[in-house]
């Protein structure tokens, strides 16, 4: 929580529509410093959207605050992965913001870097340019981007899509290791075995606010089916989804 | 040849060249690495008709009525970049056929005051003017310093919009500072390069730079440094061998960018052939 | 004389002379196959490929000049090329289509340029820039007439499949397509109408009659092959309104094509944009607005 106990970040009927389609509908909920939310749902449920309202770049109706300084990893398709840099380069990149857009970095942000790249495991690519980086080497980068701002409220678009599972691991290390130091941590994912092991507090989200609690008050098969529409199908023990195209016979 | 370097002309075609080359190789890198190519030569084919009407208004003048003419394209084809049925530059590519057919019609009804039109669309040595290499200085000074100001967030805002602008670097001033510098750099290069080819020098320089350095300093240097190069080869050929300047310094900017890419692809199957 | 027979005196002079027949028909026949062309070059994003392509060809002119080869020829050999080298260098990931392209257009045109100077054509400079549509023989007829007759062709024997390539490639590849191919013939007929329209409005001033008609079609058009045959009709009537302001004006036949053409998209702009909001409707593409 912030310095005097209110949540760091709060939405009340939040809800954004583009055109006539309505992206998110009366989304209200809040947040305390220390916590790792993951914020679960199918594709064009508005999680991207719920994130651009947090941060301002997206109109919405209703009210989304965010209190002390938001650090963003988008999703991998806006960066320009041909850009001239390299990783020591990006990560030094989460500096501008701090020091103003006018003042080069100087020693202590390049120390501060090196430590980040240590932290997510690319000391040994410090100097290796984004482009040859591999999909989970960039995504460690961009999230070591977000570090260097040392902001208040980790805010992460779907950080493990597609990423390999050994930068996963170190990845889902460093998300944890910033809740402990008392940020504000949020995911969009949707992977919901992962989700359900790592995070604290589980937000589902369908263009409206589903569910909202932890993994055991979220993880029941009327609240799933609620917010992804599919069927359900019991695997040892686990609980995968069928989406409505396809009908299995099973036996339970 | 070295006789000629005695004639004034080329002596303020040359100074002009090499003052112009500094902003110019140093957009050069933005414009490749925020694609706008295709703005770039728009934009000096839309000095056209900016360059008549300014000839034939004396109080206006060829400098103010490019300028205005480049200015006045940008907005139009930033507003037009909106709908999303004309995306992919269909816009830029009409309006600049239209700018250079109002250009043309102008000047046939402007009369036989002005320049004519070859000097106007591929340049000419003998046109730049000790005027034309003051506001040379001054617009290359104006673009090395807002470049200068603006570098970090021209690079954050290039490798990731999406990050850049929630973090404050100022999306849209930034977009506008390029567009308005490239504007003012390629009226500048008008009288020794003409509309034509301007662009040439606003994305050879940067491809090649980039053949060689995976850094955005050096890469920013070596686009400079080649921009500079290119200008006064292409200059002294174009004196040497009668050409028009714009087309002999586009076709060496050309020569260099391909000379490099083969360079690089020799050493490529050089380095795989090596035994490790 | 009355309002109605000074009218039609106005419409009927032009014909009376040979060469402005012929340049009435040359006009109907390249407005046409652009138009219809330009549609392709619109909605697959190639604009810049097809303003390039355009001014690349002053350089196969020049160097079929400079050997003695039909200008077409040399015309269409280094239009190809050009659409091959863009893609060669844009294959490289650090440079993309814009910046390829952006190389590629003027390094190309400016050794056209420099070639006629050198090798004394520069007199034929001004023609390929602007057009001599109204220097038009019988034989650039024919050859334009057998021009549109191959692009008619191409469209009915593979156009659906230019169509799905357009609007999605990875589809038309699963499905077995050769999208390559695709590519080849569309881009082979986009240089051969490219260099017979330098007849009618000149290299730097084509892309006017290549986009301008498909841009107004689309503004006026949701679906694609009703948008391609009003982009051939707009095209081939925009090539004659403009040789009847060029008559009646006295100014260049290319120029005044093209400015006919951006008041057919000014009017089709506006008439688009009266219907949309007769219908109640929005902009159709979502956008997040910056706050």
């Amino acid at each position: 929580m912030s310095a005097d106990g209110s949540p760091t970040v709060a939405t009340s009927g939040l809800s954004v529509s583009f055109g006539s389609r309505q992206a998110l509908d009366d989304v209200s909920f809040e947040l305390w410093s220390g916590t790792f939310t993951g914020v679960l749902g199918p594709n064009g449920a508005g999680k991207t959207t719920l994130l651009g309202a947090l941060l301002g770049t997206i109109t919405h109706r209703g009210s989304a605050r965010l209190v002390g300084r938001p650090a963003y990893v988008s999703q991998a398709g806006a960066v320009d992965a041909s850009f001239p840099i390299d990783a020591l380069g990006v990560v030094l990149m989460g500096r501008y913001p701090r020091l103003g857009w006018r003042r080069r970095p100087g020693a202590d942000d390049r120390a501060r870097a090196h430590e980040i790249l240590e932290q997510v495991g690319l000391a040994a690519e410090a100097r290796t340019s984004f482009g040859a980086l591999s999909g989970g080497q960039r995504q460690r980068a961009l999230v070591g981007r977000a570090l260097a701002q040392e902001g208040d409220v980790l805010l992460l678009d779907e950080p493990l899509t597609g990423v390999d599972a050994p930068s996963a691991e170190v990845l889902l290390d460093v998300f944890e290791a910033e809740r402990r130091s008392g940020r504000t941590v949020v995911m969009t994912t949707h992977d919901l075995a992962q989700a359900a092991r790592v995070c604290d507090r589980l937000l589902l989200l369908n263009r409206s606010l589903v569910a909202d609690g932890s993994t055991d008050e979220v993880f029941r098969p009327e609240v799933l089916r609620r917010a992804y529409g599919g069927e359900l199908l019991l695997v040892d023990g686990q609980t995968a989804l069928l989406d409505d195209a396809h009908h299995h016979h099973h036996d339970r | 040849m070295l006789e000629a370097l005695d004639a004034p002309y080329l002596q303020r075609a040359l100074v002009a060249g090499l003052l112009l080359s500094v902003p110019l190789g140093l957009l050069s890198c933005w414009i490749v690495l925020r694609e706008l190519a295709f703005f770039a030569h728009a934009v000096g084919v839309a000095t056209f008709p900016g360059v008549v009407v300014g000839l034939a208004l004396p109080a206006l003048g060829p400098f103010a009525g490019a300028l205005l003419a480049a200015l006045g394209f940008s907005a139009a084809i930033s507003a037009s970049e909106a709908d999303h049925r004309l995306r992919g530059g269909a816009a830029t590519g009409l309006a600049l056929a239209v700018a250079l057919a109002a250009g043309a019609v102008l000047l046939t009804a402007l009369g036989a005051g002005a320049a004519p039109v070859d000097r106007l669309l591929f340049g000419s040595l003998l046109a730049v003017s000790s005027a034309d290499v003051l506001l040379c200085l001054v617009g290359a000074a104006v673009s090395v310093g807002v470049v200068a100001l603006l570098l970090p967030r021209l690079a954050a805002t290039t490798f990731d919009r999406a990050w850049a602008t929630p973090a404050g670097a100022g999306e849209r001033v930034t977009a506008s500072a390029i567009l308005g510098l490239v504007s003012l750099v390629v009226v500048c290069a008008l009288p020794a390069v003409g509309s034509l080819l301007v662009s040439a020098l606003l994305v050879a320089p940067a491809a090649s730079a980039r053949l060689i350095t995976e850094r955005l300093g050096p890469m920013l240097a070596w686009a400079t440094g080649l921009c500079a190069f290119e200008t006064v080869v292409g200059l002294l050929l174009a004196r040497a061998l009668d050409l028009p300047p714009g087309a002999a310094i586009a076709a060496v900017a050309g020569l260099g960018f391909g000379l490099l890419a083969a360079a690089r692809a020799a050493a490529n199957r050089r380095m795989r052939v090596a035994p490790t | 004389m009355t309002l109605a027979s000074a009218a039609l005196d106005w419409i009927a002079e032009p014909w009376g002379s040979g060469f402005m027949r012929r340049a009435f028909a040359e006009a109907v026949l390249c407005g046409a196959t652009l138009g219809a062309l330009g549609c392709f070059v619109l909605v697959r994003r190639l604009s810049f490929l097809g303003e390039s392509i355009s001014h690349t060809v002053v350089l196969g002119a020049a160097l079929a000049l400079a050997l003695g080869v039909p200008l077409g020829i040399g015309g269409v050999v280094i239009g190809v090329a050009t659409a091959v080298l863009t893609g060669a260098i844009a294959s490289d990931r650090r440079f993309s289509a814009d910046t390829a392209t952006g190389i590629l257009l003027p390094a190309l045109f400016a050794g056209g340029v420099a070639l006629l100077a050198l090798t004394g054509g520069g007199r034929r400079l001004d023609d390929f820039l602007f057009g001599s549509i109204l220097g038009v023989g019988a034989g650039d007829l024919v050859l334009a007439g057998l021009v549109a007759l191959a692009v008619v062709t191409v469209l009915a024997v593979a156009g659906k499949e230019l169509v799905l390539v357009a609007f999605d490639r990875p589809a038309a590849k699963a499905l077995g397509y050769r999208v390559g191919l695709l590519d080849a013939v569309l881009l082979t007929a986009v240089a051969v109408a490219v260099v017979v329209g330098l007849r009618a409005v000149g290299s730097i001033l084509l892309a006017g009659l290549l986009l301008g008609p498909p841009v107004a079609a689309r503004l006026l058009c949701r679906t694609f092959w009703p948008m391609a045959a009003l982009a051939a009709a707009l095209g081939a009537a925009c090539g004659v309104g403009g040789l009847y302001v060029s008559w009646h004006v006295e100014v260049g036949a290319g120029p005044a094509i093209v400015l006919v053409v951006a008041v057919a998209v000014g009017l089709a702009a506006l008439a688009g944009a009266i219907r949309r909001r007769g219908d109640g409707g929005g902009r159709a593409a979502p956008r997040a607005v910056v706050r």
